[in-house]
């Protein structure tokens, strides 16, 4: 594993759980493009799920998704109670815009917060790059 | 008005009988004599005549002292009502003609009295009224002006010049949801939390006309009161100053109740707000393809597509650009807006800027020119919102600059110390009358609302975002001639002299409305 990491940084191992299919396609094209291995999730049960095996080094987090929401789904990622501790470095990208003490407590458990109309699909990656 | 008329037919009886009785009288003296006592008729008249005249006489002086009565009563409300010496007011039951009449007048030139500058005692005394009304009014002045005060159904406070109520009528303690006698002695922020939609608050106002003026009144509108965080009321503020009168209350302040129509107003804000969210998604989508075309299909596009290409980028980045806008201007609106101030390196926000928006300026044909000082100091800024401004003035820039086809940044240390950017076009420039609202929301130069399209909200939103930085937002311009569009941002270490900064950067929140800061206490 320790191999893995340090023969190939692009390698990553990338969770996007969006339910907006054109967004997930473009995303997974540019982020397999730039060399990282997307899984990609439409639903938020499934999207625990997956995120839950701990397999992943980065997970994009919609926050607007079928049957659990993403903040919810943070909560419990994040929690102090979930044994061995996430290794995945949570992303929200949203377009919602939240009330500012919800977007606070979001931005504290998750390790970015994006706005996906702000950003270009050649942005979300260099941005996970200079995240490293 | 009826006492009026009530008033003139009483008057006109009086003077009526007060005439015939004498006549009726002698009259009655001479039959009397006449029929049963065998007198001389010339005695007999003579009698009669003498009875006549002296009956004439006692009520002609009864009659005129009853005429007077109100006149006399006038003129000493006039008197005590300009502060002529007369010490008490005048007792309207006194009059015996037109009771109502005068009592209605002397209401009325008190009112009146009121409402100049030179008997604010008039009204000092009247409006402690809502706070004493319980306890029996023992005299007669307070009680009619007290009267006045509390039937008028505009909210109205006397404030002192610290602040601290000296009077409020009940049509306050009800608009403020207080109770009446919870409300005089205390101090304006302590009962009240209001937020001013300007820089200009209350008490800044105040303050500064305790230094220069002597009589000076103010409006504001859309003026909020706040109770537990919540937007209570919403209202329009008279205020009046009138300095040196002995009893202490220097400021008259009225309340005009416009809740149902201002909340209306942040209704459609919050609606357009939540309509613009659905573009988003479509948005990110359209920009998501448009950059796989350009990248995958640009190199073998000819010249003419490659501009379309440009094109349909620009516009699309312009739209995002837009929703940002108008969601951020209603996050200021909810006070739902919380910028981090960091150190950060002016001229690289500026560059990153003026590279995102680069595409846009060639489109239109203009070239953007960015010059930075030599030995900028780092500011405290909010990186992204610092990026919005800029993006607003440089868009705005692009719109007005006509022919022209030149923009330039230029960033500096102006004189008071402050890292300074100005943002200059060479374009239509703007009407010197629509220069002072230049910064309010919808507000836009009417002159070329056909020819430009916007929003009326961007430099609202600046002002909002540069204003919660803690620095100033100003444009210099001449019609014909272009315009500078200036703002200032603080010198970090300026800025965390003055703060503690905790390991998010120091946290501002960005609103459209400045809270009453007392300037006295904390």
């Amino acid at each position: 594993m320790d191999e893995q990491q340090t023969t190939a940084q692009n390698s990553k191992k990338i969770l996007c759980i969006e339910d907006e299919r054109f967004i997930s396609d473009l995303y997974a094209r540019a982020l397999t493009n730039a060399g990282y291995d997307v899984t990609v999730v439409n639903d938020g049960e499934l999207g625990l799920h997956h995120a839950s095996s701990n397999n992943f080094d980065i997970i994009l987090l919609d926050i607007m998704l079928p049957t659990i929401n993403g903040v919810d789904m943070l909560y419990k990622l994040k929690s102090e109670h979930v044994t061995p501790a996430l290794r995945s470095k949570v992303i929200i990208t949203t377009n919602l815009d939240q009330k500012e003490e919800i977007r606070k407590q979001v931005e504290e458990l998750a390790d970015g917060y994006l706005i996906k109309a702000e950003i270009t699909p050649k942005q979300l990656v260099s941005y996970l790059q200079q995240l490293g | 008005m009826d006492y009026q008329q009530k008033y003139s037919s009483q008057l006109y009886r009086t003077i009526l009988a007060s005439s015939l009785f004498p006549v009726v009288l002698s009259f009655g003296v001479w039959f009397a004599i006449d029929f049963f006592l065998e007198i001389d008729t010339v005695i007999a008249l003579a009698t009669s005549a003498g009875v006549g005249i002296i009956t004439s006489i006692t009520v002609s002086v009864i009659t005129t002292s009853k005429i007077r009565k109100p006149t006399n009563l006038l003129a000493q409300a006039v008197s005590y009502a300009s502060n002529n010496g007369v010490a008490t007011a005048p007792n309207t039951e006194q009059a015996m003609l037109g009771r109502e009449l005068i009592h209605g007048l002397t209401l009325q030139i008190y009112n009146l009295a009121s409402s100049s500058h030179v008997t604010d005692d008039i009204v000092d005394r009247s409006v402690g009224y809502a706070e004493e009304h319980t306890s029996s009014p023992t005299n007669n002045e307070h009680d009619v002006a007290g009267t006045i005060l509390n039937n008028t159904p505009t909210p109205l406070l006397g404030i002192s010049s610290d602040l601290t109520i000296q009077n409020a009528n009940i049509a306050f303690s009800k608009f403020a949801g207080v109770e009446s006698s919870e409300i005089v002695g205390k101090n304006l922020n302590d009962l009240l939390e209001l937020a001013f939609p300007g820089d200009e608050t209350l008490e800044s106002w105040t303050a500064s006309q305790l230094d220069n003026s002597v009589v000076a009144t103010k409006t504001w509108e859309r003026v909020r009161l706040l109770k537990d965080g919540e937007v209570f009321k919403q209202f329009d503020l008279v205020a009046g100053y009138s300095s040196g009168n002995s009893t202490g209350t220097d400021f008259i302040i009225s309340f005009f109740d416009r809740t149902d129509a201002y909340t209306q107003d942040d209704r459609e804000v919050s609606f357009v707000a939540l309509a613009v969210h659905e573009l988003r998604t479509p948005l990110t989508i359209m920009r998501g393809y448009i950059e796989v075309f350009e990248d995958e299909l640009g190199p073998t596009l000819n010249a003419e597509m490659q501009d379309f290409l440009s094109k349909m980028q620009v516009s699309a980045q312009q739209l995002t650009a837009f929703v940002g806008n108008i969601l951020n201007v209603a996050r200021v609106e909810e006070d739902q807006l919380a910028l981090k101030l960091r150190k950060e390196n002016l001229p690289s926000i500026l560059s990153s800027a003026i590279t995102d928006l680069q595409l846009r300026a060639n489109v239109h044909g203009k070239t953007i020119e960015l010059t930075n000082g030599e030995n900028l100091p780092d500011v405290g800024a909010d990186r992204i919102s610092v990026h919005e401004v800029i993006n607003n003035l440089i868009d705005n820039a692009i719109k007005y600059s006509g022919n022209s086809d030149k923009i330039t940044v230029k960033s500096f240390i102006n004189s008071d110390g402050l890292v300074q950017v100005d943002v200059q076009d060479y374009g239509i420039g703007i009407p010197a009358s629509v220069m002072p609202n230049l910064f309010q929301k919808y507000h836009r130069s009417h002159k070329s609302k056909v020819q430009v399209g916007g929003t009326g909200l961007g430099l609202y939103l600046c002002k909002a975002l540069i204003t919660a930085h803690g620095g100033n937002i100003w444009v210099r311009s001449k019609e014909g001639e272009g315009a500078i569009f200036s703002f200032t941002l603080l010198p970090y270490e300026q800025l965390s002299d003055q703060e503690t900064s905790g390991e998010d950067g120091i946290i501002r929140g960005a609103h459209g409305w400045i809270k009453n800061h007392s300037l006295y206490r904390n």
